[in-house]
Parts: C-alpha cells; structure tokens; sequence
C-alpha cells in the first residue's frame, strides 16, 4: 500500500537516538510497568485487579494488561527475576534495557503509523519527513517516554491509525481503533467527547438514516469495549475503582499548568500579602504533597474553595461550548457539500478532527480534577497533526503549546545527570526544532481561492509579541527551576520555583490555547478545507 | 539578500548541529564507563580520577616520580604536562564540588553518582573548549571553497562533532582524547592556512597533551617542512618553525625550567614513553597482533630488536605517503592523505598500540574529503564513512570489557544507515560495502553465538582483529597507491567549482 522502504533508515535512526536514553533517570513508573510485567504473568487474570504485593497495583484498562502480559513471555526469556511478583524494585541491567527496548519500539510503531497518515495528508515528500520528525522526536515524548518512562508513543501511534481510517473515511474502523485505545490508557477519555461529536455530525447525522447509523456505529464502539472487558465482567467494581480513584485533590502535586495553577498561585501570593494565617489550605498543595480531597474543608486560603462540582461544571461547560461551536461551524453547509466526494475530503475529515481532540483535550486539561503535567500531551500531539495546514501564525501557536509544554514537564527529571540534556532541550526548542516545522501555506496563495467575507477574517492574525513574552518567562522559570536545588540557598523555599513554573507555564499555555479557540470559532472550517484542497493542488 | 539569506541559515544550521552533538553527549552521561564497580584496579576513569586526585595534592615535581606519597604502580601519571594540568584544573574544580572525590590516598576507588556525572561533564566541557572550535577550524582551513557551497564540509563537521569512536571512547570508556584530537585538527587547520608556526605549535600542545599525537608527527614534519621551503623565506623558515617548536616545549615544560629540575623533565619523558610495556595491549586490529598465531615477534626476538622492526615498518609504510609533499606546490589533499598514512602506518605497525589507537587515523581520515579536489570528494565521502564503521567495529573487544553495549549499538545503527543509504549508492560502492557489513555482521553473529573454543578462548577477539585489520591494511595501501597517482591534487584533478 504505502512504500515504507524510505522509513526503515529514519527507524534505524530513532532507534538509535532513543536508545541513548537508556541509562538515564527513570521515575517509579519503571517499577509500576514491571510489576504489571509480573503480575500479569503470575497470577489468574481474575486476580490481576485484585493482587497488591507492590503498592503499584495494575490501573490501566484491561488491553495494557494484556499488553503486559505478551511482553511477560519475551521478559520471561531474557530475565526470568524480572517477572516475580515478590521482586519489588529489580532492576537488572537486562531488566532495564529490555524495558527500554519495548518502549523504543513503540516509537518505531508510531513512526510507522505518523508516516502512513502524513502520507495521504501531505503530499510533498520534504513536508511528510518534517511532520514525522516532529512527532516521533517529540519533545515531550522524549521526557516522559523515554526518559521518566511510560508507554505513550505506541497509543498515540493507534490514535493516528484511526485518523488513517477517518483520512480513508471508514469512520465506523475509527471508531473502534479509539475504543480499543480508550480500552488501553484511560486518559484518552479526554477526547472521547470529540470523537462523540464529530460521529454525531459526520457519520450519524450525515447519513441518509441516522438511526441505522447510530446502531451500526454505537454497537461497532460498545462491542469492542465489552470485548476487552469481557474477562472483567464479573468485577467491574474493582476494576472501575482502580482506573479511577476518586479522593485525589484538586490538582497534583506539582500543578499541571493549568487554570487552577493560576488559582492556586494567586492565593499563595494573597495570602503572603494578607498575611493569613491558614493551618492546611493551599500550603499543603505547596508542599508537593498528593493532596487528598476532604469534602467541606477548604482547599484555598484566601480564594474561595474549588469543588469536585465546579471544576465538572467547568469542564461540561467548555465541552459544550465546543460541540456548539463545532455543530454551528462557519461556511459548513455550503463548503461541506462543496467538498464532499472529492478525494480530498477525507482530509479535511482528519483535520476536522484532530482540531476536536486537541480541543476537547484542552478543556480537560485547563479545567477538569487532578490532572497531570504529562497531560499536556493529549493537547501537543493531535495538534502536531494540524501544523501542516493552519495558517503561519498558528502554527507558531502550536508550537508556543509545544515549547511551554515541554517546558513545564522539566520538574519530572530532576537529577542533576538531566540536567545537561534539559540545557539542551531548551536549546533545541529554539535551534532545532523549528528546522522541521513545515514551510506555513503562504496567506496570498489561500486568499485567491476563499471566499471574500472569509478572507478578511484572515486579516486579523494576531501579533505574538505576549506570547514570546510569555514563553520567555517559562523558560527562565525551567532553566532556574532546574538549577535550584544545586544552589547553595537551594534548600531554601523548594517548591517556590515549581509555583513559578507552573505559574508561567499555564499563562503561557491558556494564551495559546484562547488563540485556538479563536481561531475555531471563527476560520476554522473554510481555512482547513482550503488547506486541505491546497494541499493536493499546490499553487 | 539571496547571501545574506544563506549566511543566516548556516548559522542556524551550525547551532542546530551543535544542540544535536552535545544533546548526544548529555545522554551518555549515565552509560558505563571503564572499570566500573571493578576493583582494585578499575580503568581509564580511575586513572583519570587519580591523576586530578595526585596533581592537586602533590607539589609538580612529585608528579612524576614514585614516592611515598605518589605510588606509580597505581595509575601513575604517563601521560605528558599538558594532561596533568588539564586535570589540575579539572581536580581543582573537583575539590570545590566533591572533596571527598579527590581526596589524597582515601578516594582511591571511589565511585559514586555524583562523581561520574562530574567527570563525564568535565569531558563535555573539555570538547565544547578545544575540539568543537578545532574540527570547525580544521573543515574550513583544509577546504577549497566557503562552507555554505560545500556538502561535503557540512557532513564533515557533522561527522567529527558527531564522531562515533570519539563518542564511544571519550564519552563511553572514558578518556579525554578529545582535546589532543582538537589540539591537532587546530593545528591541521593552521598548517593548511599556511600558517605553519601556528600549525606547529598546535601541534607541540597536542603531543604534550598526549603523546599519541606523534602518530601526527612525520607528516607534520615533512609537510611544514616543504611548506616552509617552498615559500619564500626558505631555510630561514624552517629554522624559525624549530624556534617556535623549541619555545613552545619550553613554555609547557616551564615549571621544571624555572626550578631547573632536569631530573624531572628526563622522569616526565621516560614515564611518557614505556618501552618497557608489550608490543601491543590486550587485542588490537594492527599487524603485529593479527599475525600472533603464526609469528610471536616478541618470542623471537629481543625488545631491542622487536623495537626497531616495528620502527622500521612504521617508516617504510608512512615514507612513500609522507615524501609526496615534496611534490612541487602540493595541495591541502595530498597534506591530509599524509597525515592520515603516518597515522594509519603507526597504528598497524608500530609498538604499544591500543585498540583505541584506532581513532586517530580515523578522526584525520574526516578531512580528506573536504581537502580533495571536489571531483573525487564523494568517493571519499564513502570511504571515510565506511572505515569510521571499521574503526568503531574493530573496538567492539574494547566494549565488551566496559558493557557499553547500548552505545555501541546506537552508534552502529547511526553510522550504517550513513553509509548505507547516504553513501553506498553506486553499484561499487554498494558492493563492497556489503561485503564490510556482511563479515562483521557474522564475526559480530559468531561471537554472539557460540562461545569460543576451549583451546583458543581468545579466537573470536582475534576475528574482529583479524576482519579490521584487513580492511585498515587495504585502505591504507589505496590512500598510498592514490597518493602516488596525485589522487588529491588540485592540480591533477578537475577545476575548483
């Protein structure tokens, strides 16, 4: 189908790099994922939720579980002490690289995946590399894959297969490619309500008889879910309260950049100026603790207390203004029919719906409970998809997103062997990073072909000069943060820096984020099915 | 406008390489090193450790020589001044972050997280300092044209910044050869600029830095030799080029001249060249150990004799290279293929070769595309490319005795898809790159498989020596044979672009 020849050198490549990364740092989820190595393989699948030897019970969906489980065979083969459950903590050198290895290959799969997918979106060759290198040299990725260690790249590798079938307008295959990766890391409920909207819109209501499409597509979806729970079925329960333990505070211990990282510092900051004397409040969350939620007690100083239900008030509203928006979309009937049927409208589809994910995405993660940093890339990595086609000044949006984002991961690597390659990272945020971004389709080429009234929203892209700002202070704020503790006053307020960091890090990222919406609620559609037409018929 | 467009994206282009090389560099901190967690006498880490543990400690004129307080047994300093003040300062910078690291007699052995990420910065460091400015001196002084109108000097800095045997040694096993490599593309740079004073006393800096770079030294000689008398100035050149040398050595050995401590400058040059040590170390891909089974030199005859055979072969293989330079007006080509012969004819022939010997023919073979006639410069391309994965191939001895496996392998990785896809690309090329990847892909299959026969526990070492040794032998003999046919002569081959 596709020549996959070219990505064999480039795998070889990542590969490589990735590798490099082997001995560095790796945080407790290192042990977490072999412990599920080794529960998986040594007890009855109905004890998998259940067993607890290590504190790092299993709290993933049932398809990482059996995921684990395929990769206990090849762990039994190269350590078999990898695999006890009573072996809390091993980590032999074979233990270590095997682990790594795995991970690395999850990047290779989703280099496969980001090149099948850019392929059919871009067609000029010299663009589909930028794309691919964007995405499988991630910077988040690198931070939280390969170095802090976790199995993000070959979920994102599934979700870009399903934008693949979305591009080949098999929406029904698409829908169940995203139940099973929902089936394998819960967090990607976050753009579940993307996914819901856009089948509403493009699949049921599209088609001649929405009931016969709702049945097809909603029994598709519940039959996939049903089967990876299927050996569950008896102790949902369980299951369930593992995935989502209810109890946690209203945010992490380090706070995600998010709008209560705003919150919360103003009422640090009020409550050093009002001199209040608060007994447990916000100091707690200060303190880097993992906050548990008491219901009644306040959860801030001076400001007034956030609720479980306000932070869900907050998301629901956000997503359904979003699926208004989305309903009502700009120019959609007249350039819909316009596109439909033309090869390209496929396209536009994938487009269409990586905007959704990174919005619905962006909703949960500046509004919803206890989220964490690594989050982020739920709202970097479909937006990586879009930087192909939006229009030059957004695609410095996306990568402001990118750059404050990478920078806000920075306190997960905190031994100072990291601190080196955080240095460096910065660096090529700046210096490296944007030799792959994709020359932006020039603004004159897309005003011939739009509509006038259109056009002129063009006009008013905006003057970046506070986001640049902005990113500024975020980086001053990473690179102090990550020195800190070296510091001789470093002992001295450790968790000031990390207020800071969040603090800079979430202005940064809500700009960038209003700037999308904006961009959503108004160009969206026209600008994106241009795009789309352009990027077949390069002017 | 249209210039001044390129001139800003070279910069970026030259920034963008750099980020790359060190963010590299960064995630190697935390690979093994040599003799790690292996006592009692651990590796080159350890004596790297001791020499900042001993020449911070003790007054200079103990440096050298064996006392109570300085145990030459354990990893006496034998290396020439400009090592031990390297790592005076570095000792120095050590006392301030970890005393208990460097201190005297009690950190002997000592390891510790701290303490690796210190050394392993401090190699970083050393690099950003000498060997970045000296590789990018050296691609643009060896060169006929600007930077911006040559692919082949961009893959040339790419490839030394980003060199896998510099990574694998300095970075893996741990050493600093990094600096004395700089010291000498410095000086490579200033002698193809025709600034042979400079040239020389780079190049007297990078010998007392480590005296390997003798490997360097008939081609410098011969080479700045006939520069100086070719030019006008003629024997009052050369004998301005001795001043400058002798001054030079002066300054480096100016502590011994100032409290004139002859005894210690003669200690200082016995501790630098040990005669007394084997013909080789452990398994090297040079002549005299792959022709072991059959004829041990060193059970024949005495180490007298053994000593001037191999100095003999050494120069009856760099002279027919090295004398080319007498060729009327020669250009840069011909200079580099020199350096490269002398120092290619010293690793295969000459005594007390490390197998880490092999990175500095390797590291000057970068420039010989650069510094040839734009006509044979890819062809050079493909041969440099393919014998940097000998050369890294032929260490795999070496990176076993460390476990630096993981960065073996990647560098590998990069340097194959190199080769394979960006240079193997005409049906020659192709084939005879086949035929590299295809023996050390079953010597590398063999060794993985099967354990060596009991009678011969050393047989698979002997295969990598074995296969590398007959691929540097061919490749040194083409760069003569070339050399001889004015291969890298301007003069000979198509115009300059």
């Amino acid at each position: 189908m596709y020549h996959f020849y070219p990505v064999v050198p480039y795998a070889m490549l990542l590969v490589a790099v990735k590798l490099l990364a082997t001995y560095c740092y790796r945080s407790t989820d290192f042990e977490v994922h072999r412990n599920w190595l080794a529960v998986t393989s040594k007890s009855d699948v109905a004890e998998w939720y259940v067993e607890n030897t290590s504190q790092w019970t299993l709290d993933y969906p049932p398809n990482f579980a059996y995921f684990e489980r395929g990769l206990a065979y090849v762990a039994d083969w190269v350590d078999p002490a990898m695999t006890e459950v009573d072996n809390l903590c091993y980590a032999s050198e074979a233990t270590v690289i095997f682990q790594r290895v795995t991970v690395v290959l999850g990047d290779v799969f989703l280099l496969f995946s980001a090149y099948a997918l850019f392929s059919v979106l871009v067609p000029r060759e010299s663009a589909v590399w930028g794309a691919v290198t964007q995405l499988v040299f991630h910077p988040g990725l690198l931070i939280v894959d390969s170095i802090h260690f976790q199995y993000n790249s070959f979920l994102y590798a599934l979700l870009l297969i399903s934008f693949w079938f979305v591009s080949q307008k098999q929406l029904v295959a698409a829908g169940i490619v995203f139940a099973v990766l929902v089936c394998f890391k819960h967090i990607f409920l976050y753009i579940a309500p993307a996914y819901l909207i856009f089948m509403l819109k493009r699949f049921v209501f599209a088609s001649n008889n929405p009931v016969a499409a709702f049945a097809t597509v909603g029994t598709a979806v519940a039959a996939t879910v049903l089967l990876c729970f299927a050996p569950f079925l008896h102790q949902m329960d369980v299951v369930l309260a593992r995935m989502f333990p209810w109890g946690r505070g209203l945010t992490h211990a380090y706070w995600a950049p998010n709008v209560y990282a705003l919150y919360n510092t103003a009422d640090v900051l009020l409550q050093k100026i009002m001199r209040v004397e608060a007994e447990r409040a916000t100091c707690v969350n200060t303190r880097g603790l993992v906050d548990n939620y008491v219901p009644g007690e306040p959860t801030h100083a001076v400001l007034p207390s956030i609720t479980p239900k306000v932070s869900l008030a907050l998301t629901a509203g956000g997503l359904l203004f979003m699926s208004y928006g989305y309903w009502k979309l700009r120019g959609n009937g007249m350039l819909w029919r316009f596109a439909q049927g033309k090869h390209w409208d496929g396209i536009y589809l994938v487009y269409e719906l990586a905007l959704l994910c990174a919005t619905s995405s962006i909703v949960f993660f500046t509004f919803s409970w206890h989220v964490h940093e690594k989050a982020i890339l739920m709202v970097s990595i479909p937006l990586m998809v879009l930087v192909q086609c939006v229009p030059p000044s957004l695609s410095e949006v996306i990568n402001n997103v990118t750059q404050a984002g990478t920078l806000s991961l920075y306190p997960l690597l905190f031994e100072p062997a990291e601190l080196p390659f955080k240095v460096c990272l910065t660096l090529a945020l700046f210096f490296v990073y944007p030799l792959t971004y994709p020359t932006p389709i020039p603004l004159e080429a897309l005003q011939t072909t739009i509509p006038k009234a259109d056009s002129q929203l063009y006009a008013h892209l905006p003057h970046l000069f506070v986001d640049r700002f902005l990113l500024g202070l975020t980086v001053a704020a990473a690179l102090y943060q990550s020195v800190h503790a070296f510091l001789p006053w470093g002992g001295v307020y450790p968790f000031l820096p990390l207020i800071a960091l969040s603090a800079t890090a979430a202005a940064s990222l809500l700009l960038s984020f209003a700037r999308l919406v904006h961009f959503c609620s108004t160009v969206c559609c026209g600008w994106l099915l241009h795009c789309s037409v352009l990027a077949h018929c390069p002017t | 406008m249209g210039r001044r467009a390129g001139e800003v994206r070279n910069w970026r282009v030259i920034v963008a390489l750099l980020v790359v090389a060190m963010g590299i560099r960064s995630l190697t901190i935390m690979h093994p090193h040599s003799g790690e967690g292996k006592p009692p006498m651990h590796g080159d880490f350890e004596a790297q450790r001791h020499w900042m543990e001993i020449t911070t400690a003790l007054p200079l004129r103990e440096w050298y020589r064996d006392g109570p307080e300085n145990d030459l047994q354990y990893w006496g300093l034998d290396y020439p001044p400009l090592t031990a003040y390297h790592s005076y300062l570095i000792g120095a910078v050590g006392h301030k972050t970890i005393p208990e690291a460097f201190a005297l007699h009690s950190s002997r052995g000592y390891e510790s997280y701290s303490l690796k990420v210190f050394m392993k910065l401090s190699v970083i460091f050393s690099e950003l300092l000498v060997y970045f400015p000296g590789a990018y001196y050296a691609v643009t002084g060896v060169a006929h044209v600007k930077l911006e109108h040559n692919r082949h000097q961009w893959i040339a800095l790419a490839m030394l910044w980003l060199h896998p045997g510099v990574l694998l040694i300095d970075h893996g096993h741990f050493q600093y050869n990094a600096v004395c490599l700089g010291l000498t593309l410095f000086a490579i740079g200033a002698v193809a600029r025709h600034k042979w004073w400079l040239g020389s006393v780079f190049f007297v800096l990078a010998v007392f830095f480590k005296q390997i770079a003798l490997y360097y030294a008939p081609a410098f000689f011969f080479g700045i030799l006939a520069l100086c008398l070719q030019s006008r100035g003629g024997v009052g050149n050369v004998l301005a080029t001795g001043v400058v040398v002798v001054a030079a050595t002066a300054v480096v050995f100016s502590p011994w001249i100032i409290e004139q401590d002859w005894d210690g400058i003669l200690q200082v040059a016995h501790r630098m060249f040990p005669f007394s040590r084997g013909l080789y170390e452990d398994k090297v891909a040079n002549v005299w150990c792959s022709v072991s089974p059959v004829l041990k030199l060193n059970r024949l005859f005495e180490r007298e004799v053994v000593l001037r055979i191999s100095a003999g072969c050494t120069f009856l293989s760099l002279l027919p290279g090295c004398l080319c330079c007498f060729r009327r007006k020669y250009g840069n080509g011909t200079w580099v293929a020199a350096v490269v012969i002398s120092a290619t004819s010293f690793f295969l022939f000459s005594f007390q070769v490390h197998e880490k010997s092999i990175l500095f023919p390797a590291v000057a073979a970068v420039l010989l595309p650069v510094a040839s006639p734009p006509g044979v410069a890819m062809n050079l391309t493909r041969a440099v490319a393919i014998i940097t994965y000998v050369a890294l191939f032929s260490m795999y001895p070496l990176v076993v005795k460390d476990g630096t496996h993981v960065l073996y392998v990647c560098l590998s990785l990069v340097t194959i898809v190199f080769v394979e896809f960006a240079c193997a690309t005409t049906p020659v090329w192709r084939r005879g790159w086949r035929c590299v990847l295809l023996s050390t892909t079953a010597v590398h299959l063999v060794h993985f498989t099967f354990s060596p026969p009991s009678s011969h526990p050393d047989l698979w070492t002997m295969l990598f020596c074995w296969v590398s040794c007959f691929y540097f032998i061919a490749a040194a003999a083409a760069l003569t044979i070339c050399q001889y046919n004015c291969f890298y002569d301007l003069k000979y081959s198509s115009k300059v672009e």
